[in-house]
């Protein structure tokens, strides 16, 4: 009897041996998927590129954003052209301002509110939506009624109104963005939440005496992290073109700052007169760097996607 | 041992199945060889990933995409393998049908019976309209639907399992096919649903002299049904003989290992090395757990009429019971019995509506949350599905840990850590483990893990909630035997749930039969197996089959005509007295006699008028 239980166990432990897969982690897994995805992987490298350029490139700049070339003020077309020799590496602006500093500052701007205001909406949201979903009942009807009331306001005329009513400034641009943007955060958040909640591992963590707020932070909100940073990653170019869109329209940063929105304007307003220079830089940039965040959040949505393996 | 020859419907030569994964190749079946023969029921018996599914999923035709299959599958001596879909479409269906584990998700939702069942015909045969309709009704009786003419024009999900089953094998067999694939055709249903099913394709072998290729791990089914078995482990034959050969003289160590770690209902403590401990009351403190006319019920909307009604589902309906300290009790009943709303009640997870339970004197139910976390210290649970009850993005050690930092925060890291090192070694868990994923585990070294975690806090009650179900056979044994190891260690109370009787047999000292949120029959495990009063009881244990083939097959079953009724119909409770229903007093409630003592029944017509 002995012998014939140990020979068991040994087999058993052999059958439990071999069933241990050698294991790679969901974000390695994730990551092995993300790189075989050359679009996104390119656009990474780019969009690196763009932004340390930003914030490196000032340095080795001849001219600021701010400082006036008094001799081709006035003539930006005949003396402001793009040139090596003057320093003036994407020529200047009517007012004769360096525009490619000030692209690069632009650039700066841009992708601040872009990254600082999915990252509001982000924390926001999440908390919002994992406590909404995970708490149920009235609590969960209260707090999302108030995001479907505030959802159908129309933002963009309170935006507006916002930025006419405070005056135009960079915080208070942060405020009417990040106070929109983490609503649809936190109804995607809210629905995940619902799922997640009815899975075992909460109901043992719930045997185990812990918390409600403890279980939200330890085990809702890291299996939310998937959806959350693929979402992020749409967030943050729509940010990026809403601001644009505002500071088109002359709302957004306040002179001598400026951002790609802005800068667009004002190259749109001076293109027929043959400094085509004023808009194009500052478009390539925009368009380039949208492009890059939208095939990162593609290639994040695909590689993050269990189910797409 | 029989050879190929003219008989044979469908021979496979040298298959060898592999797999492009992201891992690199894996190899799911390493040339196998089979055959089947008209009239023939052949086992294919593994455990789980040992590739049995995946041979026939082949030979069928149905391989995934980055599957990559080689060797021969001959169909009547005829080539199938590979061959183009709109050829092999002509032969699938109509002359090999499959059917598998999950009939709701192999049944179309939107279409009724009759509609699936006449496109089958449409395909493969030209019966047409009114034939085609006859047909399909004919075959829904054959496999003894009750009222079958008002199946065909319901909705799968408005049939119960067993129903859908039933229904998938009269799709399968509409066109009288002569091999019939069942992959774990009766794993998903309860025991007396299985032993139906099984019969029903036992006849159908008998009547039509259809070939039968039945993939199971459950040796007991083997033993009812097989001719010949086929034991596969890693993609490989490691044996195969009639049924008598496998059964009586295994020679591989592996068919020897699962026969040995399969529980036997007939025979207790059997699957492990150890016994389990009778129960010793002397010295105990009775004041343990007592759960007094505990009841759940549901609010489940109806929509009837202009507004939707709120009707009650009674899930548990006053259950009485105590546990005493280092006891284990064993809760059977088939799905839908209320017996995981039970043990959720008690550890109040789920808020009784009615009932008090009280622990070590004190009640439980009606304590607020924070009163109650402090006593979770003492209750834990262990559930079913191992993957799913961890989370996946901590470590396996985090898991562990989280009791640790709930209740004793003034420990340190590193004294946590060196508590988490000492109960892993406890249940078997290599050292080197600690900071694996989940997924990175195999199902029954997670099943350790949720137990590392439920024990860690040395609890005076652990609920098992079908804790050894999903695991394949060898792995329960283990795990069972480190249940009553933790046991003895920690003068642990268990509560066991399970649909498994056998495995409760193995484990229980006393054991509680469930149906509809009622129990039944309480007794202890000796005498609830010798001498079953209910016979519901007596219905269940001649239901589970036995990995025996003489002894299974001469068994006699006890059949209860009529399916499970709906826990929401007034009259349930009298399922087992219709005396009381013609008598018209419908509100009548079964009392539990202690037939002998702690021997409980409850209140039932004898088992003869129950069968007519």
């Amino acid at each position: 009897m002995i012998a014939k239980s140990e020979k068991m166990d040994a087999l058993a432990e052999n059958i439990v041996e071999q069933h241990a897969i050698k294991g790679r982690s969901l974000w390695q897994d994730a990551m092995a998927r993300f790189v075989r995805n050359k679009a996104a992987v390119v656009s990474v490298v780019v969009l690196a590129l763009i932004t340390i350029l930003s914030f490196v490139g000032p340095l080795f700049a001849p001219w600021d954003y701010e400082t006036i070339d008094w001799g081709t003020m006035g003539n930006a077309a005949t003396l402001g052209y793009p040139s090596i020799a003057t320093g003036h590496y994407f020529g200047t602006d009517d007012l004769g301002r360096d525009i490619f500093a000030r692209t690069l500052q632009g650039t700066q701007i841009s992708l601040t509110v872009g990254f600082l205001g999915a990252a509001v909406a982000v924390v926001v949201g999440t908390l919002y939506g994992a406590i909404s979903g995970y708490v149920g009942g009235t609590t969960d009807n209260i707090m999302m009624r108030i995001v479907d009331l505030l959802l159908s306001v129309p933002y963009m005329f309170v935006l507006i109104l916002l930025l006419v009513v405070f005056g135009r400034s960079l915080q208070m641009l942060f405020v009417g963005i990040g106070l929109f943007a983490w609503m649809d955060m936190a109804r995607i958040v809210r629905g995940q939440t619902l799922s997640i909640k009815n899975k075992e591992f909460i109901e043992a963590a719930i045997a185990s005496g812990v918390g409600s707020f403890t279980i939200i932070m330890r085990h809702v909100v890291p299996n939310l992290l998937g959806v959350v940073i693929v979402y992020a990653s749409l967030l943050v170019p729509s940010l990026i073109l809403t601001e644009s869109f505002i500071s088109f329209l002359g709302l957004g940063v306040q002179e001598p700052l400026t951002s790609w929105g802005a800068l667009i304007n004002e190259g749109a307003k001076t293109m027929q007169y043959g400094v085509i220079w004023q808009l194009g830089f500052p478009l390539a940039f925009f368009i380039v760097g949208l492009f890059c965040f939208f095939f990162i959040g593609d290639g994040l949505r695909d590689a993050l996607d269990p189910k797409d393996r | 041992m029989s050879k190929a020859d003219d008989n044979t419907v469908l021979q496979v030569n040298d298959l060898n199945v592999s797999f492009d994964t992201p891992d690199g190749r894996v190899d799911a079946v390493r040339g196998v060889n089979l055959h089947i023969n008209r009239g023939e029921c052949l086992g294919i018996v593994g455990e789980s990933g040992s590739g049995k599914s995946q041979t026939f999923m082949t030979a069928m035709g149905l391989l995934a995409n980055n599957g990559i299959a080689t060797g021969d599958v001959l169909f009547h001596g005829k080539s199938i393998l590979g061959m183009p879909v709109q050829q092999l479409n002509k032969i699938r269906g109509k002359y090999m049908t499959m059917i598998f584990q999950d009939p709701l998700t192999s049944l179309t939702p939107h279409m009724t019976v009759l509609d699936q069942m006449t496109e089958v015909l449409k395909l493969h045969t030209d019966v047409r309209g009114e034939d085609a309709a006859r047909k399909s009704l004919e075959w829904l009786e054959r496999v003894r639907i009750s009222d079958a003419k008002q199946r065909l024009e319901q909705y799968p999900h408005e049939l119960s399992g067993g129903m859908r089953q039933r229904v998938m094998i009269a799709m399968s067999m509409l066109c009288e096919p002569e091999l019939l694939i069942a992959d774990e055709p009766t794993t998903a249903l309860d025991v007396t649903v299985q032993a139906e099913i099984l019969d029903l394709m036992d006849e159908l072998k008998k009547d039509s002299n259809t070939a039968i290729a039945l993939i199971t791990h459950d040796m007991g089914v083997v033993a009812r049904m097989c001719d010949r078995i086929q034991v596969m482990k890693d993609g490989v034959y490691v044996e195969e003989g009639t049924a008598d050969d496998i059964f009586y003289s295994p020679q591989h160590d592996y068919t020897k290992m699962l026969l040995d770690a399969m529980p036997r209902i007939d025979q207790p403590d059997k699957a492990t090395n150890r016994k389990l401990k009778e129960y010793d009351e002397k010295g105990r403190d009775q004041e343990f757990l007592t759960v007094d006319d505990v009841r759940v019920e549901f609010d489940i909307k109806i929509n009837e009429g202009w507004w939707p009604k709120r009707v009650p589902l009674k899930a548990v309906d006053g259950v009485t019971f105590t546990l005493r300290p280092g006891e284990t009790l064993g809760i059977v009943g088939e799905s839908g019995c209320g017996k995981s709303t039970l043990a959720r009640a008690v550890l109040q997870l789920i808020p009784p509506t009615a009932g008090a339970v009280s622990w070590l004197g004190s009640p439980l139910s009606g304590l607020n949350r924070k009163e109650l976390n402090k006593k979770r210290k003492d209750l834990q649970i262990v559930f079913q599905d191992p993957l799913a009850s961890l989370d996946p993005r901590m470590t396996i050690a985090d898991s562990i840990m989280e009791p640790l930092q709930t209740f004793r925060p003034d420990m340190s890291r590193k004294e946590m850590k060196a508590k988490v090192a000492k109960i892993m070694e406890r249940v078997g868990l290599p050292q080197h483990m600690i900071n694996r994923y989940p997924h990175e585990l195999s199902g029954g070294q997670n099943q350790r893990v949720g137990i590392a975690r439920a024990m860690i806090m040395e609890p005076k009650l652990v609920v098992c909630d079908e804790a050894v179900s999903a695991l394949d056979v060898s792995i329960q044994a283990q795990i069972i035997e480190l249940l009553m190891d933790l046991q003895e260690d920690f003068d642990l109370s268990l509560l066991f749930i399970s649909h498994d009787l056998s495995v409760v047999r193995e484990v229980s000292h006393r054991i509680m039969v469930l149906y509809l949120g009622r129990i039944v029959e309480l007794a202890d495990r000796h005498e609830i197996y010798k001498d079953p009063r209910h016979p519901y009881t007596k219905q269940l244990i001649s239901a589970v089959p036995i990995p025996d083939p003489k002894l299974e097959r001469s068994r006699k079953r006890i059949k209860l005509p009529g399916e499970l009724p709906s826990p929401m119909d007034p009259t349930a409770k009298l399922r087992f007295m219709p005396s009381k229903i013609e008598a018209n007093q419908l509100d009548y409630v079964p009392r539990l006699d202690e037939v002998k003592p702690g021997h409980y029944v409850a209140e039932h017509d004898e088992l003869e008028k129950l069968i007519v």
